[in-house]
């Protein structure tokens, strides 16, 4: 086998298979040409590191290979700088939790097997956190690649700080702690949706804007908080080897969904469409419907949120009735505050219905 | 500057060229060798890593045709314009006077420290 053979033997794996044995011919014709030429001017055959210097300017197979491929990727440059501090803060988040979790079972006692099973199930919940959110942001990727951002229209964006800016891009802190209760069961959702709007208008209230960042973050621990009703482990952590939820919350459940899809749906729509009121009309509506529905359970179930995986085993010093209350509780203030927003905003409509001027004082 | 940022700059200037260089030189038939031979010749040198992937994404464009033909007792692929390659290689003709003349303009008014 010549030192061409030899090249093209691993060119040909890396090829595509539809033009594989098409490109290969091509190549080893205007190869031969080329030696040809150059035995004729030289008079003689060419020696070995004559025809490795004449296979050098093909180029390393696996490069050849790929100029012959369209670019293909998962996470395009637009959207890569989102991403990475997205996945690094989620996998951070996951990790600290299944940490905490292993903690609090040593702390009380628990036997080390379960320990151990519950660290198990950490790099596991790493692992879908990784694939959940490339897989989201292929998807977003996806769909700007394909032209979703083609029809900007810069006329369409009110100028922040405007008045119309202001009234439609408004989250107030209540709507906040509502949607970061839904999302993650309190502070840390409600942190990360807080935090990273750049910009803050000066009249106080923890008014806010949305932000691409906040967007792709609320995606993530959507997508996190859903899953985790489905694999314990992602809120849990470690405590998914003895805890499990109850019947209460998959009854729950169909509500959340609604929820998180509310709410990240609104937070789109106020980033890319500020002027479309009746999307936020219809998403008042549904955001009424789902905080009555969420009432409604709170008041008829009997609060089993978490049940022991194996209820004949001891847990010592672990009260499942604890965790229930600190379930109960946080869906408590999430109703709560989604009561307040709903008044604040009928009282705002009742200023605004006395004329602008009474509006604005 | 250092090298890296130069070499950087001259692919990313040189990549544009390169396809508008290739179309202009297919207004006649060529196989792949004699193409950048006659390239080389004129200034514009082009490995075979770069050559051929080009000419194939050329042709999936629509730009160039090419056909399997036997000379020299040899069987050789040759290139040459599609009738859409034509005419896109004379817009491109007219945008790249169009450059020319800026880039000359603005770098003739502007002295290089």
């Amino acid at each position: 086998m010549d030192l061409f053979d030899r090249y093209v033997f691993w060119l040909r794996l890396f090829l595509p298979k539809d033009q594989r044995d098409d490109i290969i011919r091509e190549l080893s014709e205007e190869y031969r040409s080329h030696v040809a030429e150059k035995e004729a001017e030289l008079g003689r055959p060419l020696n070995r590191d004559e025809h490795a210097g004449l296979i050098a300017q093909f180029g390393h197979p696996l490069l050849m290979a790929a100029r012959y491929r369209p670019q293909q990727y998962l996470v395009g440059p637009v959207l890569f700088p989102f991403y990475w501090p997205v996945l690094k803060v989620t996998i951070a988040l996951a990790i600290v939790v299944h940490v905490v979790a292993g903690l609090v079972m040593i702390a009380t006692g628990t036997p080390f097997v379960d320990v151990a099973r519950g660290a198990d199930q950490a790099w596991k919940s790493v692992l879908a956190i990784f694939a959940w959110v490339t897989i989201a942001f292929a998807v977003l990727d996806h769909s700007i690649r394909s032209g979703a951002l083609k029809g900007w229209n810069p006329a369409a964006a009110a100028p922040p700080g405007s008045p119309q800016h202001v009234a439609n891009h408004a989250v107030t802190g209540a709507e906040h702690a509502t949607a970061a209760v839904n999302q993650a069961l309190g502070a840390v959702n409600f942190g990360l949706w807080a935090v990273p709007h750049p910009r803050r208008p000066a009249r106080p209230g923890r008014r806010c804007q949305p932000s691409i960042s906040g967007l792709l973050v609320g995606v993530v621990l959507s997508a996190w908080w859903l899953l985790a009703l489905k694999f314990p482990a992602l809120m849990f952590g470690g405590g998914a080897a003895i805890l499990d939820w109850g019947a209460d919350m998959h009854r729950l459940y169909p509500v959340l969904v609604v929820a998180q899809v509310i709410t990240l749906a609104e937070h789109a729509v106020r980033l890319m469409r500020p002027n479309d009121t009746r999307v936020f009309r219809i998403t008042r509506l549904v955001w009424f419907a789902t905080g009555a529905a969420f009432l409604y359970f709170l008041v008829t179930l009997d609060h089993q949120w978490v049940v022991w995986r194996n209820p004949l085993e001891a847990h010592a010093g672990l009260r499942i009735d604890l965790i229930n209350y600190a379930f109960s509780a946080a869906f408590i203030f999430a109703v709560a505050c989604g009561a307040i927003g709903t008044v604040r905003r009928i009282a705002r409509w009742f200023t605004s219905r006395r004329g602008p001027r009474a509006a604005h004082a | 500057m250092a090298p890296d940022q130069f070499d950087t700059l001259r692919l990313e200037l040189r990549r544009g060229c390169l396809v508008l260089a290739v179309l202009a030189q297919l207004r006649t038939e060529h196989y792949g060798y004699t193409l950048k031979k006659d390239l080389a010749d004129r200034g514009m040198e082009i490995d075979e890593g770069t050559l051929y992937p080009l000419l194939r994404r050329l042709e999936t464009q629509g730009l160039l045709v090419s056909e399997w033909r036997e000379e020299d007792k040899r069987n050789k692929r040759f290139y040459r314009l599609s009738p859409t390659g034509k005419t896109v290689l004379n817009e491109l003709l007219n945008e790249w006077q169009n450059i020319n003349t800026a880039v000359s303009r603005i770098a003739g008014s502007r002295s290089v420290a």
